[in-house]
This record gives C-alpha cells, structure tokens and sequence, in this order.
C-alpha cells in the first residue's frame, strides 16, 4: 500500500514554508492580477489555493492565502520567500496602498501527524468529529486547521516566539520530531506537494495543480501558455507516486528509453523507495518502467 | 493578540530594483493628441506612465491624466512643450527608453507603447515582460 498509511505514534514537522504579508486596502486587487485563478476574501478561515507563475507560464510559487483581520497572509511553497516578495513589490503601482511584508521568521508552520490525534486536538479545542477540512481557526495567536482526511494531521502556524512555550505543554510533550524520511513518507502517502516537486518549474499540469487554473480568468502571467495547452493538448509531462525495488536518490534519471524522469521526493524503507515523480505522459498508463541507473530498477507506478 | 500580532515582522518590503535617469520619446501624433486631451489643463495636470504586475507578460502599462502628485519627489518630471509626464522611480528601469505613440483608427487605435526593455509582448500591446 502507498495510500492512507499512518505512522506510528505522533509526531510534528516543521514546513519550510515562506510567509508574506499583505497589508492594504489594495491587496485584493493586486493579488488577482497576477495569480493564476480569482481570489476571493473569504472571512470564515477559508483558504484560497492559488498559483503564482512567470509569463512562460511555469510555476514560481504554490500559495496559500488566508484572510486575517490585520492583513492578508500568503503562505508559500519556495524556499525563497524574497525572491517571491520582491516580485510582489515589483509590481505594485504607485498609487496602490498596499505594503507587503516579510513573515519568515516570526512565522512558523508545523504539522502533527500519526496516529491518536485526538488528545492534541481537544488541546486546540477541536473538535475532530467537524469536516473542518481547509479552514483555520484563530486560537491564542495560532491559527491551527484540522485535515479531517484519513489518516488525520494537524496543521499549525504560530509565532516564532511562542515555540518553545508549546513544546514545553504537557500534551505536546508527547510529539516526536519526524526525520526527514518519515515526513517525505507522510506527504507521498497522502499526495501533499513540496517544493521538491515545483522546484524545477514545472507547468501547473505537470505537477497535479491544473485545477488551480481558471481559464475563465482574464489575463495574468503565463495565462496565454496556459490556454494554448489546455485547447490543443500539448502537455508533455505528468506527476505520479511509484514504488522502486532499490533504494534511489532523489534527482534526474533516465527510462530505459532514454526519457527523462524526475524524482522530487523520496522515502527509503527496507531497500524500497517510495516517492514521487514527474514523468512524461509517453508513460500513462503504464504500470511500470524501467530506469537504468547501473543496475535495473523498476518503479512501479501509482496514481496521483 | 492576533497571529500577526508578535514582534519580528520586517518593515515594508522596498523595490530593489536601480533608479535609472528616464529618457522617452513621443511622436507628433501622440503629443498633438495629449494636448487635445488635457484641453488647456496643462497646468495642474500631468500624464502619469506607470507600469504594474499582470497581463500575460508579467507587466502591463497603466497611462493616466491626473492631478500632479504631491509626492513629486518620488518621479522623474519629463516636459514635451506645456506637457508633462510624470514617470515613478519605481518604474524607471521598466519604463527607460519607451516611444509613446498615437493610431488615430477605429480599430486597434490609441495610444501604443514600444518598450525597447521588453523581451516579451502580448499580442494586445498592453503586457510585456
């Protein structure tokens, strides 16, 4: 099984997730000039899942964006949260209010998963019978949202300072940090995309994130390659999970044939590898491939 | 104490991008239209050229006849006879070197901007990147 697997115990990861913070009367506007779908100002802790893509129409950041009382927070995937601010900055006009500012350090992302997490909810007050699923909830300066998907995680986002403070709790002195493969395992189970998997700026529906295009949407960057792609059907290249019998490092290979095959991340248990891939679409359908890397390995091929 | 509300947040995030000296250039066409336009508001009147985030490209123009600003300091004050163009230093390095012109037609006329930085352009005319 690569699906719905739980691992033993509870433990808590921290994202690298890069923070940006809108504050302004024009945020809103200025948001949904250059990302990939409309954004709505949602009150209710509901996210908005969006796309921020160059004029090649490749990824540059996957964002979350929820809306807070004191201003709009952006939550992305890139490891280079200046990069994506100093694009945002760009682009503002001169006459729009809008200041964007650097969350990154006093803004922390973690999440609790594993088995049992009931106890660790109840501690936020959640109620883990709700389908809460993608809203967040403001708890003294956290905001915490429940994945009531199988199996259950816990996303949180406090303040920096505060770290030390929630550890130090009864209940969350129960949390084992995760290693780094035990994490990887987690998100390959349950699909949650990385910045492995947009590092190589992929195209939106090469990485499983096509839906989070509108083609109703007017102009923003990269639109035109997206609709070019969607009315002639021109994508080369698709995301999976696979299982591989050796034990394999992510990067660049090559198929048998000669294709090229990225793997984003991986998880090795017990000399197998679990992880995800971008492939091209010459192997849908297939159930396994061959990737010659000295010695013969054969991923098998999972869906997404 | 909302989640925003600890300490740590970085001051506004400022364009790092140089200020460079803008040169431009406006056909006859597109000089003899503004004139109409401002229609003897010279005066207290500019035409601010900016550039902002969007459009296929990465960028689109944004062209309007305003109040001059009160924060003047923050533009670069181009004259063409009783015409003035305001353009922000923000923008100067998209913005250096542009040639506005005017179509007088129905169809696809207007003003146009050719922007010798862009290394792309929307079919439209209005993006580039």
């Amino acid at each position: 099984m690569i699906n719905g697997e739980t691992p033993n115990g509870i433990y808590y990861h921290i994202r690298e997730r890069n923070f940006t913070i809108l504050q302004g009367e024009n945020s809103l506007d200025f948001l949904n000039r250059i990302t990939t779908n409309m954004i709505q100002k949602k009150t209710d802790g509901e996210l908005n899942f969006t796309l921020l893509c160059g004029a090649s129409g490749r990824i540059e950041d996957s964002l979350e964006i929820i809306f807070s009382e004191e201003g709009v927070i952006i939550i992305g995937l890139s490891t280079n949260g200046d990069e994506i601010r100093q694009k945002l900055v760009q682009g503002k006009n001169w006459n729009e209010r809008i200041n964007v500012l650097n969350g990154d350090d006093p803004l922390t992302f973690l999440t609790i998963f594993g088995e049992q997490l009931t106890e660790i909810a109840k501690s936020f007050n959640l109620e883990m019978s709700q389908d809460e699923t993608n809203s967040w909830f403001e708890r003294d300066s956290k905001l915490i949202r429940y994945n009531n998907t199988l199996p259950t995680s816990i996303d949180l986002i406090l303040q920096t300072e505060s770290l030390s403070n929630f550890f130090d709790s009864e209940v969350e002195k129960s949390l084992k940090i995760s290693s780094i493969n035990t994490w990887n395992k987690f998100c390959i189970d349950n699909s949650i995309l990385q910045y492995n998997e947009i590092k190589s700026s992929p195209l939106p529906f090469e990485c499983g994130l096509g839906h989070l295009i509108d083609p109703n949407k007017g102009c923003y960057p990269g639109q035109e390659i997206h609709a070019r792609i969607e009315s002639r059907g021109k994508q080369t290249k698709f995301i999976t999970k696979f299982v591989a019998n050796t034990q394999l490092q992510s990067g660049k290979y090559r198929s048998e044939d000669g294709k090229k095959i990225i793997i984003t991340t991986v998880s090795i248990i017990e000399d197998k590898t679990y992880g995800i891939a971008i492939l091209p679409t010459h192997f849908q359908g297939k159930h396994e491939i061959r990737i010659n890397d000295n010695i013969l390995t054969k991923l098998y091929i999972k869906s997404f | 104490m909302g989640i925003l509300g600890g300490d740590g947040f970085s001051l506004p995030i400022v364009n790092s991008n140089p200020i460079v000296s803008v040169s431009i250039t406006i056909t006859d066409s597109a000089l003899s239209q503004m004139e109409n336009t401002l229609n003897n508001e010279e005066k207290n009147h500019c035409l601010i050229i900016s550039a902002q985030s969007g459009g296929c490209s990465g960028y689109v123009y944004d062209m309007k006849i305003d109040e001059i600003p009160q924060d003047k300091e923050q533009f670069q004050i181009l004259f063409f006879g009783n015409i003035k163009i305001f353009i922000h230093n923000g923008d100067s390095h998209l913005l250096n070197g542009i040639e506005l012109d005017y179509k007088d037609s129905l169809m696809g006329g207007g003003f146009n901007i050719t922007n010798p930085n862009a290394s792309r352009e929307c079919g439209c005319g209005q993006s580039f990147g």
